[in-house]
């Protein structure tokens, strides 16, 4: 992250917005650093691209201030905020070339001919897509008109770059190229970028810092280790790639916490305050679970009610004390079928002790 | 709030702009309306109309207005507080000046107009700057003007209608149970009857008919989509009673019916025996509620086709192989699939028929007989020496309330009861096609319909050509000779060349004012939105003889003066057919992304650069087509301007109308076969040059891709 000299936060402040008796957004404060990329990332209906189009202003709060670096923007109209969006349908326009819609917001700005043919050749050729100039959007695959978009958005060299949910209608391929040139181009210009996905591994694999979002309301802000490894609640733990939600007893041990399941002692080096002791909720990550033959090692002991091969591990999920279990295993250990006894192994890396209950996502 | 200071600047810069324009106004142009009209005034006259030469305080309170909003004394203060002063001041000038010459009586002017647009666009710029409407300046102030436009010109006058229902009109006192004596008076509770009556039958034939035809349509055969295309086309372009003379021309008492019959079986026919008195005389059977049904469901049916039609196309077809592969037979699939799926649009088709049967005035003006209905009863009261405005009020509020009753249920109950989902993945399967009893007597239903059209259309051209229809079919140009060989102030020209002029100059102003509103109520959110959402709903629902009624009451006298002018004709053309620009507007914004016009916005520009370099390139072919359909509603305008014209001003259903009364059927007809022609000709030019442009086809995938 380069917070170059131009770069700018963002800051909501007791930011709410509701759409006639429906609070989308309720009392949200969010700062957001200069320079970072920063993904708001939630299940669908939970308020993330609400945020994006108030930062945009697209939509007017319904109380609270917005701020973009010194600036109180909250009743600027959107063409007043000096921001860059991506949209999720790209928003090209259809009645103009590729060439047209890149230079739009300068021909707009009534930058002359010869220095805007100039800045959009520039453009073009950044995102890869040098000599396009003349087509039509309908001549271009999904995955130009989303360089298009995104050198339309560079063009005006903004304050601030929104992305909604900009990867969505690629495919998968794709989608994981896209997502890294995104990421360099917004390393080498510095500009603060807020960017809206539902998709997790999206969100770990292009974020300084990610904030999880349920309901209108902020779940948990931190770096996409943060939030994997030390989930602040159930919601988050199970939102932020999969995890079994399983009671257990937590002490607290000087500078570990014991965690106790079905038998099992685990140490965690997480002994943060604020972690509640005794009867609690963990995360298991279905990756840290191994299978053993029964009475092998000490652990919670299940019966294996389905298994399936997936190529490059084993996914198998277990009844275990009443509660289903998911774990995924990688090729080469022992395969256990249906019906079979086993014995859970747990790593400890892959346990997560949270402050907050609650649902966890559905 | 920390408030741009460059876009401060701006905003200020465009109050005193709009300040001095309507400070130059006063100076130089009529602030008064003048007793003929703008353009056939005398130079004196003019001159005697400008604001400062009037003898008369009211105009100096405006421009003191916008001689202070031009210097803007508290420009030194906080922002929000000036642009607070600046709102203020404009919105309580247009009250205070409206207020003043409907009290003192005076009429209007240009001058006037213009002054109360800068006020309004002052108060709209100051209100933006204060954050309405995503603090964007013109959308604030187009707003505004269409929220003024409907107040102005739909609710005042309807307001006005009111009234004079329960205000004695010569000695001012209230009379709250007017309205009650008026209902329980005879013919009333019979009028009201009768338009039920006649509307319910009217729109299950019209129901029936256009399924008939959309079955047929979308799964019989392709040969029959060219016919269907000019089918849907010649009720629009036919002007509202001229089925109706046709019907008179085939079935009327010298019709060729009667005629026919009474060759055959009339008193020395060729069946009855030589010497007897024969078995028929003359009759006047299309006359009453035959007449108008078969009219109505004429002029009706294309619609209904035209609304279930287009549901057709959007039930799926795998449906309907779903239910075929579990064994259900065509029929069943029909039966339990199908015609569910079709209820809502069914029943959608079934009250669109209802309100125009209750609003048709044209066919049971000249069919009617003693049928008598609420809109020509409305007609009847205030026309010639009854002048009752209190009874055609009373008649034009219960046509209103039902209409509007009806077009509520329309518009929030079955609008919201479909089932039809459109997932955008078109492409497979096939529809069904109809058991071949039902394809055979459908198709039977359809050629007969299409036969008996042809016969109409075509009585309807040879009566223009005719010397006597039903007495000398002797062979003549008389009528055409008469109405188009004396010049161009003579026989038909006057009124022809008046409402093409007037349909032009108001096609394009409905088709812009439609579409904002379409694009106001669809993609913003703004304090008011209710009663522009009300507005409109209301000039879909509201019956032409009403609003013909409302405003002679409401313009006839100060503030706003426009009777006898033509352009109370262009403003009823505008605010009849604004529905059609709404309609074309909202169907063509929902192809349209919303993102586009975000795009734009982010990209700083403004919403006024947003509209022309984004929505109107896209929405060019819905322009032209709301235009060209307004102008042609305009052609054929009737039941609201048959209360609005004048000798001067004169219009050609009117100038074919009296003609009728007259019992010159001859020239009647010469004169709408012309019309139809005229019109027919305009739809197939832009048609034809318009079409599907490479701009539309793109914007239809921008809509897929969303």
């Amino acid at each position: 992250m380069i917070a170059t000299a131009a770069s700018v936060g963002i800051r909501l402040q007791g930011v709410t917005k509701v759409f006639d008796t429906n609070t989308v957004i309720d009392n949200i404060d969010l700062t957001i650093r200069s320079g970072s990329l920063t993904t708001l990332l939630g299940p669908s209906g939970c308020g993330k691209t609400t945020i994006l189009r108030l930062i945009a202003g697209l939509e007017t709060a319904t109380s609270g201030q917005i701020w973009i670096g010194d600036q109180d923007v909250t009743a600027l109209s959107a063409s007043h905020r000096d921001v860059a969006m991506v949209f999720q349908s790209y928003a090209l326009f259809p009645h103009m070339t590729v060439g047209e819609n890149v230079g739009y917001g300068l021909k707009v700005q009534n930058v002359p001919r010869a220095e805007r043919d100039e800045r959009v050749a520039k453009a073009l050729a950044d995102v890869g897509l040098a000599g396009f100039g003349p087509r039509y959007i309908d001549q271009m695959s999904g995955g130009q008109q989303q360089r298009v978009a995104v050198a339309r958005a560079l063009i005006l060299q903004p304050k601030v770059m929104l992305f909604d949910e900009p990867l969505s209608n690629l495919d998968t391929k794709l989608r994981r190229s896209m997502r890294e040139d995104i990421r360099e181009l917004q390393q080498k210009t510095g500009i603060t970028s807020v960017y809206v996905t539902h998709d997790q591994s999206e969100a770990l694999a292009v974020s300084d810092e990610v904030v999880v979002m349920d309901a209108g309301r902020i779940a948990q802000i931190g770096t996409p280790e943060d939030l994997y490894r030390r989930p602040g609640s159930a919601f988050v733990a199970t939102f932020m790639g999969e995890a079994n939600i399983l009671d257990a007893t937590v002490e607290r041990q000087g500078a570990t916490l014991v965690v106790g399941i079905g038998g099992a002692r685990l140490e965690l080096a997480d002994a943060r305050p604020g972690l509640p002791e005794g009867e609690a909720q963990v995360a298991v990550r279905p990756e840290s679970i191994r299978l053993v033959a029964e009475g092998r090692v000490q652990g919670p002991a299940g019966t294996v009610k389905a298994c399936a091969y997936v190529g490059a591990a084993t996914e198998y999920e277990i009844e275990c004390a009443g509660a289903g279990v998911f774990a995924i295993v990688p090729a080469g250990q022992p395969v256990f079928g249906p019906g079979s006894r086993v014995t859970l192994a747990i790593d400890p890396v892959g346990v997560a002790v949270f402050a907050e209950t609650g649902r966890p996502a559905a | 709030m920390i408030i741009s200071t460059s876009d401060s600047a701006r905003t200020e810069r465009a109050i005193l702009a709009w300040s001095l324009a309507g400070l130059a106004a006063f100076a130089v142009l009529p602030w008064r309306a003048l007793d003929y009209g703008l353009f056939d005034a005398l130079p004196s006259e003019l001159w005697d109309a400008v604001g400062w030469r009037v003898a008369d305080w009211l105009p100096w309170l405006p421009t003191v207005v916008l001689a202070v909003l031009a210097v803007r004394p508290w420009r030194a203060a906080a922002p929000a507080l000036a642009y607070r002063i600046d709102a203020a001041l404009g919105g309580a000038a247009i009250l205070a000046l409206l207020a003043g010459a409907k009290i003192w009586g005076v009429p209007l002017g240009l001058a006037a107009a213009i002054q109360i647009t800068a006020l309004g666009a002052i108060a709209a710029l100051a209100a933006a700057r204060l954050g309405y409407v995503q603090g964007d300046g013109f959308m604030t102030g187009s707003i505004l003007l269409i929220a003024g436009l409907i107040a102005a010109f739909i609710l005042f006058p309807l307001s006005t209608i009111l009234i004079r229902v329960v205000v004695d009109f010569k000695t001012g006192e209230f009379t709250p149970f007017r309205f009650f004596e008026i209902v329980m008076s005879p013919g009333f509770g019979r009028a009201l009857w009768n338009s039920l009556v006649l509307a319910i039958a009217v729109a299950v034939s019209t129901t029936i008919l256009g399924l008939v035809f959309a079955l047929y349509a979308t799964r019989a055969t392709a040969r029959f989509r060219g016919l269907i295309r000019i089918f849907s086309i010649l009720p629009i372009i036919t002007p509202p009673f001229v089925v109706g003379l046709a019907l008179i021309l085939i079935f009327g008492r010298s019709g060729t019916i009667n005629d026919g019959l009474l060759a055959l079986f009339g008193s020395g026919g060729l069946l009855v025996p030589e010497g007897g008195s024969g078995w028929f005389q003359r009759s006047g059977y299309i006359y009453g509620f035959w007449g108008i049904f078969l009219a109505q469901t004429l002029a009706f049916t294309p619609v209904s086709y035209l609304v279930l039609h287009g549901l057709f196309g959007t039930i799926s077809p795998s449906l309907e192989e779903a239910s075929l592969t579990m064994r259900a037979s065509d029929w069943q699939t029909l039966r339990h699939v199908t015609f569910p799926l079709l209820r809502p649009g069914i029943a959608n088709a079934f009250l669109l028929s209802v309100i125009e049967s209750l609003a048709d005035f044209g066919n049971p003006l000249i069919l009617g007989g003693d049928y008598d209905v609420l809109s020509t009863e409305i007609y009847f009261s205030i026309v010639g020496a009854r002048l009752d405005y209190a009874r055609a009020g009373a008649l034009g509020l219960t046509l209103l309330a039902v209409s509007l009753a009806i077009f509520v249920i329309q518009n929030r109950w079955i609008g919201r009861k479909s089932y039809v989902t459109v997932t955008g993945k078109g492409g497979g399967g096939h529809l069904m096609p109809l058991p071949s009893w039902m394809q055979n007597s459908c198709g039977v239903v359809v050629y007969a319909w299409i036969a008996f059209t042809a016969v109409l259309y075509g009585s309807i051209f040879m009566g223009g050509l005719v010397a006597n229809w039903g007495a000398d079919y002797t062979p003549t140009f008389t009528h055409h000779a008469e109405l188009w060989a004396a010049g161009l102030n003579y026989g038909g020209w006057p009124s022809y060349l008046n409402t093409l002029k007037l349909a032009l100059i108001a096609a394009p102003l409905t088709a812009v004012l439609g579409i904002l509103i379409a694009y106001v109520t669809t993609r913003k959110r703004f304090v008011g939105r209710g009663l522009v959402d009300f507005g409109a709903m209301l000039s879909f629902a509201i019956p032409g003889t009403v609003m013909g009624v409302s405003y002679i009451l409401a313009f006839n006298v100060p503030p706003i003066q426009l009777t006898g002018t033509a352009l109370i004709l262009v403003v009823s053309f505008i605010f009849r057919n604004m529905p059609v620009g709404i309609r074309t507007g909202v169907s063509a914004l929902s192809q349209i992304d919303k993102s586009l016009e975000e795009a734009s916005l982010t990209q700083r520009a403004g919403s006024l650069r947003t509209i022309i370099s984004v929505v109107l390139p896209l929405l060019r072919p819905a322009i032209i087509s709301a235009s060209v359909y307004s102008f042609i509603r305009a052609m054929t305008a009737f039941s609201a301007v048959i209360f609005l014209v004048t000798a001067q001003t004169n219009v050609a259903t009117t100038y074919i109308l009296a003609r009728v009364e007259r019992g010159n059927y001859g020239v009647a007809v010469a004169y709408g076969s012309v019309l139809i022609l005229t019109m027919l000709i305009v739809s197939m030019l832009i048609d034809h040059f318009v079409g599907r442009s490479r701009v539309q086809r793109r914007v239809a995938l921008a809509g897929g891709n969303a």
